[in-house]
């Protein structure tokens, strides 16, 4: 069960696009070389998405209300 | 031919370990797994902000010490969700802010869609921005200028927020998109609120969820 509060990293690919999300209360980041999104949900879900087709790489983090991460990177190829 | 076999593995090593695995940090930017809550400290005109304006401390955890010395946010520069006038003009402003934050820091930004409560930035150097001090400090200082306050704590506020949410999938629905049944009220605190309409339309192209979240606002 994703808890409310929780920040929840995941990566999409959507055709050429490439998105870096986040989910949690709070504020929460996700970047790419190119691109940031940063997004500000004081009671509920948030998802960042940083759109960025040339990216080979993502980073999510950020605060929330329950619990705390940042950093995660990821790469594709 | 054994060397240039280590050369490549060597290369595929630091590769993989630059990119793959989780980086966190924790109170006051320790190093954690972020599984456990953070014990957290402020100095005195930060502490006195936040015990005031409830905000949860978890909230600014990962906020480097050495930052609250650049910030000062007299009572009087706080907005909070009442004096905002709701809830999503309380995001609003905050974005607003935030972009104008970063601006000036020399990164321009921009509250896109108009509020939502996303901050955007493009550049080459969007990577060196997000990890910046200045973005940190504006981050840092936007929770105290706009406070978030704490999760539900009682039914009704519980209410509020599934009554967003219910908004939320109507409105998607509307637009014909696929939504997640929504829970019962009930099942919805017990689960601490986890239902989220917009999960049914989170891998839709990029241009269509920007759409989206300017005519259907993520609660």
């Amino acid at each position: 069960m994703e808890q409310m509060g929780r920040l929840h990293s995941t990566l999409v690919d959507v055709g050429r696009e490439v998105t870096a999300k986040t989910r949690g209360s709070g504020l929460v980041t996700a970047y790419t070389p190119n691109a940031v999104d940063s997004v500000f949900s004081p009671a509920a879900d948030a998802t960042a998405r940083a759109n960025d087709p040339t990216a080979q790489a993502a980073t999510v983090g950020g605060s929330t209300t329950l619990n705390w991460e940042y950093g995660k990177r990821y790469c594709w190829w | 031919m054994t060397r240039r076999l280590s050369l490549l593995c060597l290369l595929g090593a630091v590769t993989v370990t630059s990119c793959v695995g989780p980086t966190t940090s924790g109170p006051n930017g320790e190093m954690g797994n972020g599984t456990t809550q953070p014990v957290v400290s402020f100095p005195p005109h930060v502490a006195r902000l936040v015990e005031r304006l409830d905000i949860p401390p978890e909230q600014l955890a990962w906020v480097p010490p050495r930052l609250w010395d650049d910030i000062r946010v007299d009572p009087s520069e706080v907005q909070t969700e009442a004096e905002s006038g709701g809830y999503f003009e309380h995001r609003a402003a905050w974005a607003r802010w935030l972009a104008s934050c970063y601006t000036a820091a020399g990164y321009p930004a921009v509250a896109d869609p108009p509020g939502s409560g996303h901050v955007r930035y493009r550049g080459a150097n969007a990577a060196e921005f997000a990890t910046s001090p200045a973005k940190q400090r504006c981050d840092a200082e936007s929770l105290l200028r706009f406070p978030p306050g704490s999760l539900p704590s009682n039914r009704e506020e519980w209410r509020a927020v599934y009554r967003r949410k219910l908004d939320t999938a109507a409105c998607l629905e509307a637009e014909g998109h696929d939504v997640p049944e929504a829970p019962s009220l009930e099942a919805f605190i017990d689960s601490g609120g986890e239902w989220d309409p917009y999960l049914g339309v989170e891998d839709v192209p990029y241009e269509e969820w920007n759409r989206l979240l300017a005519t259907c606002p993520q609660p």
